[in-house]
């Protein structure tokens, strides 16, 4: 089975149909753990934030980590687990099979047969603001109720602890004294014993309300609140949630806690009343034993009712700005205190209050944070209200969390919430104030992209264009900016001359690609291919790589790792100067047809005999540079991921990983490259008469060999470099297929035998078809859900045309002959020699 | 105190002539900042150009597309002033974005806030506004669905009743305390004044509840009649609700349990004929059908989540049916032999 994360793909691909195959399941006992599942124990807990976290490690037969996790008796999983946690681990197998996951705890470990995937983003927000409360480990899941429920559990939450013991069996508790407990009763000291429901895995308490109505209240651990339905509340009249009584037997719940007023969307037989929250059972001891049916509550506090939060509770119900100010004035330092900060200012806005009162709610937001935090608050608050369009919150924001700078647990909050300010106010006109955020920002965060972008702005609207042209190429390199900055420079470009004298250079990859050399990644060979008795070159060989703008990043690999070994290749073997430029030369011809000769020329290489295609594929998401030939030649080959070089269609090589295993996977796409370079083929195919002529691309292929059934050629127009920051920390794409030259849909065959030599085939397609083709293509996509890209580097420059023809099988897209040339026409061929001098090393990503 | 004053003291300026049980109530706008209210039909309009709101200085806010988000005149003067670049859902995945725009109407300032969704044809707009206010002791919210500035059209606008957050269309009735009445609606823009008298045509019971197969909650069920002049939603409804007899459709609904939600796409299903002083109960929800296809090359087949497809007792199909890493079991038998061949589950990442 196939393992792939969720927004890449789900399916499942099941192999080997016809030989019986039950899901294998393995045990988590490579983690060496001593501990026995049999025995259960006690878990140290704490509440953080209001939720109940539990310390913990994680272990499988590859891996064991520390982690922290949710505990939520009612969640309706088992173990939720965050795809990074899960990746670490290796939860599944490289075919999707789960692997089962060891919970080690003190002296007792608990297992389960797999996985499954929780909700990240809140798991993520969760690390971030209480990181200092729970140590250096991350929240990365959540214990549930498909874990819990196997166990005779005891809340000790006053102490510290959640005990788990193993159930007691069904002959235990058929002899137990006084059998089934049916009613409510209360023991000597005071603990209260009634009967549990249990419906859908989840336990209900007893509870008689309004006037003694029976109802269920679900016994929950997720939230600190205990939360009563609010459809409920509002029937009684008390939408504030001060229903009364709430009873379990002796025990009034309403004297413990201020109900919460919620949408409990939960099935009762009676009625769905409420949930228990963390806060209600900190003041007992709870023992669930779901084999007895049995729940036992021992009141360890006396109840001591919390009036801040119904004052919350009730400021909210009103639903009025004024009562939420209320609240606030009156508890300021309160638990909930900051929720209602919140609510104050979505309200204000709601009710369109003034200036000054939303400044107020911005500053009891910032007031009610923890003193180390409120500048990433701000940050956040930011962020969200300039999506909103509420620039004046954004500015007030600002001010207060680079008030709070110096003191925030994220060194880098404030210069995040300068460049944010910067930005704002450079949008409302203020551009003086902007550029002084803007500059503060640079310096705390100098390769930030729309910092640099956004600088760029305010030197272009001051007139100063080369240094705004600086902070654009600056800009260029980062996926977050990269897509506007090329818009920019190619605007500013040609300012350049009126602010200065140099002469200027027309705008184009190549120029971009010198500018940010050194500031990305780059990987060179170390030497030009030479072909020898050893390396000897028998025909032309196809190298295609599969891969994708967004497909990993530069820290964890992806894309990366492949982008920069391609370069070696192309470098190794396809230096720019052996391309045939619009007429056929012959292997080690001195001249280059077309081209002024230079000294240049005298040294040109051997006619390069290893050309080169990069297709985009639209995993994990689409990007700017995927066509339709690409998802179809994927297809031929049998490319899921793209993550892969196949070279001639038949040997894959590893198209993907870490920067610094570019190195690596040049020498394997080598290797099999130079294998089928030896490797004398029966076909052989030109590209001939290549031109460019008023947007129009043209040209022949001329095939020689033996027929066959599958056999076709596809004519491809590819661009030398495109920029397209991803991101997978790949700026600089190379040999990019655009396209097919032949215009249908289907490749041109190669199966009648007519008793010619050879099958000349002649094509001719307008480029802005085939842009019109890869926006298409695009919105295609994304009517199917795939998502959208952000359409940058969409039309084709013709400096960087290339044409690349190859003949292959059908059947199984194995390619047999190829061929390469640059059509005669393109502008800038007076500048070729210029090109060959100044052939970069350089530049594959950040 | 003189008699005039008295009268001034015990007559609300506001008040309306209303003839005998008819009751007038005024609804006022109120914009909403957190929309959540679920609507039985798609609000959102495609933005050509602009957002349509009037005011004093034009018909509308000029929008323009700019790369994933776009850029907005915010106050009216015809000036792009504002680039925004939405966010996206992490659970739905579409791009949204809340803008609010502000100007002159009337002479009078105003803020509009609305609501931006990036669909595949391009970036859509719709009202982030209601008209609410008492009828009686039923809370209303009027909902400008087509986004044509009125609140009135019937059978394509939306109210909410009750304090419910799921709106039905709006309707020529309406049920206020627990009375079917006919309700009209007059005047146009921020203020709406609304008139409702008891129904006189002929009634039966509806009951969505009683014959619902399904563990969860019912969080929402709309119904419109066939001839669109009646909606109601009867989610809450346990014994069902009298509604003008004739046939209607359903068309909207939502179950929930815990955390999780399932809606309804209703458009397999057929008519829901309420005959006149009988009661009519759906039966839909469980036994519920699955059904999925699959790829198969050779020895390898593959199955994907997306694929499956769940469809109720009524014909509705179930949507959203898929917790994440709760997976089904898969079980591939030899046809002849009935063997198991392969087990399979989508990935725990799934």
């Amino acid at each position: 089975m196939n393992l792939v994360s969720k927004g890449v793909a789900c399916a499942v691909l099941l192999c080997g149909i016809g030989a019986a195959k039950p899901v294998p399941q393995e045990g988590p006992d490579g983690a060496a753990s001593q501990e026995s599942q049999a025995t259960g124990g006690s878990i140290p807990v704490k509440v953080v934030a209001g939720r109940l976290v539990v310390s913990c490690d994680l272990a499988t037969a590859a891996n064991r980590i520390p982690v922290n996790l949710f505990l939520e008796h009612e969640g309706r999983h088992g173990l939720q687990l965050h795809n990074r946690a899960a990746a670490t681990l290796r939860a599944e197998s490289a075919d999707g099979t789960p692997r089962s996951i060891a919970m080690l705890f003190p002296g007792f470990r608990v297992d389960v047969p797999a996985r499954e995937l929780g909700p990240e983003e809140e798991f993520e927000e969760f690390t971030k603001y209480h990181s200092a409360e729970m140590g250096e480990n991350a929240l990365v899941g959540s214990i549930g109720v498909d874990v819990l429920k196997d166990w005779t559990v005891t809340f000790a939450l006053a102490s510290g602890a959640v005990r788990l013991e193993p159930p007691a069996s069904d002959e235990t508790v058929a002899s137990t004294p006084g059998g089934i407990v049916s009613s409510v009763f209360v023991e000597s000291d005071g603990t209260v014993v009634a009967p549990l429901s249990l419906i859908d895995d989840m336990a209900w308490l007893p509870v008689r309300w309004n006037s003694g109505e029976p109802a269920g209240f679900m016994l929950g651990t997720s939230k600190y609140d205990t939360r009563i339905d609010v459809r409920a509340a509002r029937r009684v009249g008390k939408p504030a949630g001060d229903v009364g009584t709430v009873r379990i037997g002796e025990i009034d719940l309403s004297k413990y806690v201020a109900f919460r007023p919620e949408a409990v969307v939960e099935v009762h037989p009676d009625l769905a009343l409420g949930i228990t929250g963390i806060g209600l059972l900190e003041s007992f001891e709870v023992r669930v034993d779901r084999a007895r049916r049995e729940v036992r509550m021992k009141p360890i506090r006396a109840a001591k009712y919390p009036e801040a939060d119904f004052a919350f509770f009730s400021a909210r119900a009103k639903e009025s700005p004024d009562a939420l100010l209320g609240y606030l004035e009156s508890y300021p330092g309160a638990r909930l205190a900051p929720e209602a900060a919140r609510l104050l200012l979505d309200d204000s806005l709601a009710d369109m209050a003034s200036p000054e009162d939303v400044n107020a709610a911005v500053k009891w937001i910032y007031d009610t944070m923890e003193g180390d935090l409120r500048t990433t608050r701000m940050l956040d608050l930011m962020k969200e209200m300039a999506d909103a369009g509420e620039s004046d919150v954004v500015v007030a924001a600002g001010a207060l969390g680079i008030e709070a700078g110096r003191d925030d647990r994220y060194p880098n909050a404030v210069h995040e919430v300068h460049g944010l300010l910067g930005r704002t106010l450079l949008d409302r006109g203020d551009g003086d104030e902007a550029w002084r955020h803007l500059l503060s920002a640079a310096f705390g965060l100098p390769e930030d992209g729309r910092v640099n972008y956004d600088l760029g702005r305010f030197y272009e609207s001051q007139g100063r264009f080369r240094r705004a042209f600086s902070r654009y190429v600056q800009a260029v390199i980062s996926p977050e900016s990269g897509g506007l900055a090329i818009d920019a420079m190619q605007r500013v470009q040609p300012l350049l001359a009126t602010s200065d004298d140099d002469t200027r250079e027309p705008y184009s990859v190549a120029m971009v690609e010198r500018m940010i050399a050194g500031k990305v990644r780059s990987f060179g060979a170390a030497s030009p291919f030479v072909k020898s008795e050893e390396t000897p070159v028998l025909r032309t060989v196809l190298v295609e790589f599969f891969t994708n703008g967004h497909f990993g990043n530069e820290e964890r690999g992806g894309a990366i790792g492949g982008a920069l070994g391609m370069e070696g290749l192309i470098g190794h073997f396809s230096p720019d100067s052996g391309v045939e430029r619009g007429i056929e030369f012959e292997s080690g011809d001195a001249e280059v047809s077309g081209v002024v000769g230079t000294e240049a020329e005298a040294e040109k290489p051997e006619e390069a005999n290893v050309v080169f295609l990069e297709y985009h594929l639209p995993v994990p998401r689409p990007d700017a540079l995927c066509t339709s030939l690409g998802a179809k030649r994927a297809a031929q080959l049998r490319v899921g991921d793209p993550e892969v070089i196949v070279v001639d269609g038949a040997v894959r090589s590893a198209g993907a990983g870490k920067w610094r295993d570019a190195e690596e996977i040049y020498n394997r796409g080598r290797r099999a490259v130079l294998g089928r370079l030896a490797t004398l083929g029966d076909h052989e195919l030109d590209l001939l008469d290549a031109s460019y002529e008023d947007g129009v691309l043209s040209g022949t292929v001329e095939v020689y060999g033996p027929r066959g059934e599958d056999l076709a050629v596809e004519v491809v127009l590819a661009e030398g470099r495109v920029l397209y920051p991803g991101t997978s920390g790949v700026v600089v794409h190379r040999r990019v297929a655009r396209g097919s030259l032949l215009g249908g849909t289907e490749p041109l065959g190669f199966s009648e035998d007519d008793g010619e030599d050879e099958v000349t085939f002649e094509f001719r397609r307008p480029v802005s078809e085939i842009e019109d083709a890869m926006a298409a293509h695009l919105d295609q996509l994304e009517s199917e859900g795939a998502g959208s890209a952000p359409r940058i580097s969409m039309t084709i420059d013709p400096r960087e045309m290339r044409i690349i023809a190859f003949l292959y099988d059908r059947r199984t897209g194995a390619v047999l002959s190829a061929d390469e040339i640059i059509p005669e026409g393109i502008p800038g061929d007076e500048l070729r020699v210029l090109d060959v001098e100044a052939a970069p090393a350089s530049a594959g990503g950040r | 105190m003189t008699l005039l004053l008295l009268t001034a003291l015990l007559i609300p300026p506001t008040a309306h002539v209303t003839p005998p049980g008819q009751e007038a109530v005024t609804l006022s706008a109120r914009a909403i900042r957190t929309w959540e209210i679920e609507l039985p039909a798609d609000p959102f309009q495609k933005i050509s150009g602009s957002l349509p709101i009037a005011h004093d200085g034009g018909s509308g806010f000029a929008v323009s597309a700019s790369g994933t988000g776009f850029e907005i005149d915010t106050d009216g003067d015809g000036v792009l002033d504002r680039k925004v670049d939405g966010r996206e859902d992490p659970e739905t995945k579409v791009r949204g974005a809340r803008v609010t725009v502000s100007g002159l109407k009337d002479g009078e300032p105003f803020r509009y806030p609305a609501r931006m969704e990036l669909r595949p044809e391009g970036w859509a707009w719709a009202s982030s506004s209601v008209l609410e206010g008492m009828i009686g002791k039923t809370p209303v919210q009027l909902i400008d669905v087509d986004g044509n500035g009125r609140y009135t059209d019937v059978g394509t606008d939306a109210i909410g009743v009750n304090g419910s957050n799921v709106a039905q269309f709006l309707g020529e009735t309406l049920l206020v305390d627990g009375e079917l009445r006919s309700i009209a609606l007059s005047g146009e823009g921020a203020t709406v004044v609304a008139r409702t008298f008891p129904f006189e045509g002929q009634v039966g019971t509806l009951d969505l509840r009683s014959e619902f197969g399904g563990k969860g909650v019912m969080l929402g069920a709309v119904v419109q009649s066939v001839d669109r002049k009646h909606s109601f939603e009867l989610s809450a409804m346990e014994n069902g609700a009298k509604v003008p007899a004739g046939r209607y459709r359903l068309v909207a609904a939502k179950i929930g349990l815990g955390e999780a939600r399932a809606t309804v796409d209703t458009r397999m299903m057929g008519t829901i004929r309420v005959k006149k002083e009988a009661k009519t109960a759906l039966q839909w929800g469980a036994p519920i059908k699955a059904t999925f296809v699959f790829d198969r090359k050779g020895s390898e087949i593959t199955l994907d989540p997306e694929k499956v497809k769940y469809t109720g007792a009524a014909g509705e199909r179930w949507v959203g049916w898929d917790p994440v890493g709760k997976s089904p079991t898969f079980h591939i038998k030899d046809a002849e032999t009935g063997e198991v061949l392969v087990d399979a589950v989508f990935p725990g990442s799934c």
